[in-house]
């Protein structure tokens, strides 16, 4: 039985009044006509892909046959039909979302069709990475002009691929420092945007996922051996991005949704564990890249802006979170911290590095599990039991224990998983009725 | 102002940027083959895949390296704009490299330094990149070409060379022979 029939039955039985089920249906109506809206959306986008694509597959032909001048004009015509498509969104459907993401998306890739066109037919040279930022440059108006959220992605995806591929070079130091990175800021007011306006939609959750994986990626090419004093700037980085996801925005959407949040965790926890070795720490040369700070300035700046302002973050979530009640920082946004000095500690004292490595991993799993119990998250809870499974798991390598000793063990941390998750979800049951 | 016709100034420069740049690209080629210097340069080949722009060829080039007096401010990735003369086959080669962009001439190429070797007596032998390595070709024919040309290397046949025109720093390569038969004319069946 839908919906509809049972406000009617709920009418009928006296439960609800004429006017109120009348209501309910208009509002039914209304969510089901957007969602449907909304699948108009993902086919129009897919079906526009396909097509950008089959263009895109037909210029891998080659057009031998016909003049330059011809193979001009048609190097032209689905620019200009994807550009009077877009128009017509743009002042004729200014309204739907449909129209504007679909049109974008055709834009974007005529653009790149008549790109790769020209370049073939004139036989214009350049390496991959240049088409790609040209193609990129003349699709971010169609972000701003049609608003569009795929767009938006597709441009960081691009972008990214290009800062990477010019810019990932292990021997030439200065060259990265360039302002081919203000490319990518370009995007951050859109951004900004969609948070505000369009906070509920999939491609806003898209965007929270790849903007940090895209900035963890780049910072990659700042790297230079023997440096390891990057390990600081993502511990600053990760810190930054996990207070991000505690900003009061992102309270309002599931955890899944939340790509700073998880990265940042996952990525903290996982850093910890690759150092809860000694050996890790016995082939990282620390003392000599903090040797190598005092003539490294652009790499002391970076330094300095990860972890301030994963610090300030960290501030400005405690300020405004001590007074609400059940308040608590999620556990681990003091990691960073813990790591800047066992890091130190492990430039003299490997063994020691190790050891607080340990209990920092061990205390920090049993505190998401009471987070996770307190806040009545199943989520969270498991990202604790995990933590201390796989910390269990690494000392169970790392020791020498018998095999009965670690079977053992690992049923005994299957049955806890169980139980856990078993008594959470009966508390559940209980609150519920 | 009124948001639509801000809307409607935005788009209108979407638009334009968005023809400008294609439309640029085009008239800085038909420009350099109008009033560039034509150079043959002789070539090998080879034949990959670019799953954005089609199939091609790609090329290398001979006479792309020269000895000169040594410089010590010259390193491997240093851009140079580079001119070339043409040898007693008739084949373009390195002849000069300038720092600075050449006051006296027009036909240079802007590139860069791809190896650098000391060698004695003071001097050095400098490589330089061209920055024209492909030519696109119908699928089937790039394979085509390739196999004439090794043909053509086997049988020691001459004629292999990219038709280039060279202007202020840019370079547009126009025509490719292959045993002096352009490759456009080059068939499956060649093979």
């Amino acid at each position: 039985m839908n919906l509809l029939d049972q406000v009617k039955e709920l009418e009928k039985a006296g439960i609800i009044s004429e006017e109120k089920g009348l209501e309910i249906i208009e509002f039914l109506e209304k969510n089901n006509h957007s969602g449907s809206n909304r699948l108009f959306v993902v086919f129009g986008v897919i079906g526009a892909s396909l097509i950008g694509l089959g263009l895109i597959l037909i210029v891998a032909h080659n057009w031998d046959n016909l003049s330059k001048t011809l193979k001009t004009i048609l190097a032209f015509i689905p620019l200009l039909t994807a550009q009077a498509l877009a128009a017509f969104a743009l002042f004729k459907k200014p309204e739907s979302q449909a129209w504007r993401e679909t049109t974008a998306t055709f834009l974007c890739f005529s653009v790149a069709c008549c790109l790769a066109l020209i370049s073939q037919i004139y036989n214009l040279q350049g390496e991959l990475s240049s088409f790609i930022l040209s193609w990129m440059i003349l699709s971010l108006p169609i972000v701003y002009v049609l608003r569009s959220s795929f767009i938006s992605l597709i441009y960081i995806l691009g972008i990214s691929f290009f800062l990477f591929e010019t810019n990932l070079d292990f021997y030439n130091v200065a060259t990265v420092f360039n302002f081919s990175w203000l490319w990518y800021l370009a995007i951050i007011p859109f951004y900004l945007w969609i948070c505000k306006n369009r906070s509920k939609s999939n491609t806003s959750y898209f965007h929270h996922w790849i903007i940090p994986l895209s900035i963890s990626l780049l910072l990659i090419c700042f790297i230079r051996e023997p440096d390891t004093l990057f390990l600081l700037i993502y511990a600053g980085l990760f810190g930054s991005f996990l207070q991000i996801g505690q900003l009061k925005y992102f309270e309002q959407f599931r955890l899944i949704k939340n790509g700073y949040f998880i990265i940042a965790t996952f990525a903290s926890i996982f850093a910890f564990f690759v150092f809860s070795f000694e050996e890790v720490w016995k082939e990282i040369p620390i003392k000599a890249s903090f040797d190598m700070l005092s003539s490294n300035i652009p790499v002391f700046i970076l330094l300095i802006i990860a972890n301030g302002l994963a610090t300030a973050l960290l501030f400005y979530n405690f300020i405004r979170k001590r007074n609400t009640k059940g308040f608590s920082l999620f556990p681990a946004s003091f990691l960073y911290l813990i790591f800047t000095v066992v890091y130190f500690i492990g430039m003299n004292n490997t063994f020691l590095a190790t050891i607080l490595s340990n209990i920092t991993l061990f205390i920090i799993g049993v505190l998401i599990i009471m987070d996770g119990i307190m806040k009545d998250h199943l989520g969270v809870l498991n990202i604790g039991l995990l933590t201390m499974s796989i910390l269990i798991c690494c000392r169970f390598f790392d020791l020498e224990f018998g095999f009965v000793v670690k079977g053992i063990a690992f049923i005994l941390l299957g049955i806890s998983f169980f139980i856990v998750n078993f008594i959470m979800l009966r508390k559940r049951k209980n609150n519920e009725s | 102002m009124n948001p639509k016709v801000l809307l409607l100034i935005a788009f209108i420069a979407m638009v334009g940027i968005q023809l400008y740049f294609p439309a640029r690209m085009i008239w800085g080629s038909e420009q350099a083959i109008k009033t560039g210097k034509e150079f043959k340069f002789k070539v090998r080949a080879k034949d990959p895949y670019d799953p954005f722009r089609g199939k091609y060829v790609t090329l290398n080039f001979f006479g792309t390296s020269s000895v000169f007096e040594e410089n010590e401010k010259l390193e491997k990735g240093d851009e140079v704009f580079a001119t070339f003369k043409i040898d007693q086959n008739g084949y373009a080669v390195l002849d000069s490299i300038y720092i600075n962009k050449p006051q006296n001439t027009d036909t240079f190429l802007k590139t860069s330094i791809n190896s650098k070797v000391s060698i004695p007596n003071n001097k050095m032998r400098v490589s330089i990149a061209l920055p024209f390595e492909k030519y696109f070709l119908e699928e089937g024919k790039a394979y085509a070409v390739e196999q004439a040309y090794n043909d053509a290397l086997r049988q020691n046949k001459k004629g292999n060379y990219a038709v280039v025109y060279l202007h202020k720093g840019n370079a547009v390569m126009n025509a490719l022979f292959i045993a002096n038969r352009p490759a456009e004319t080059y068939t499956e069946s060649d093979e």
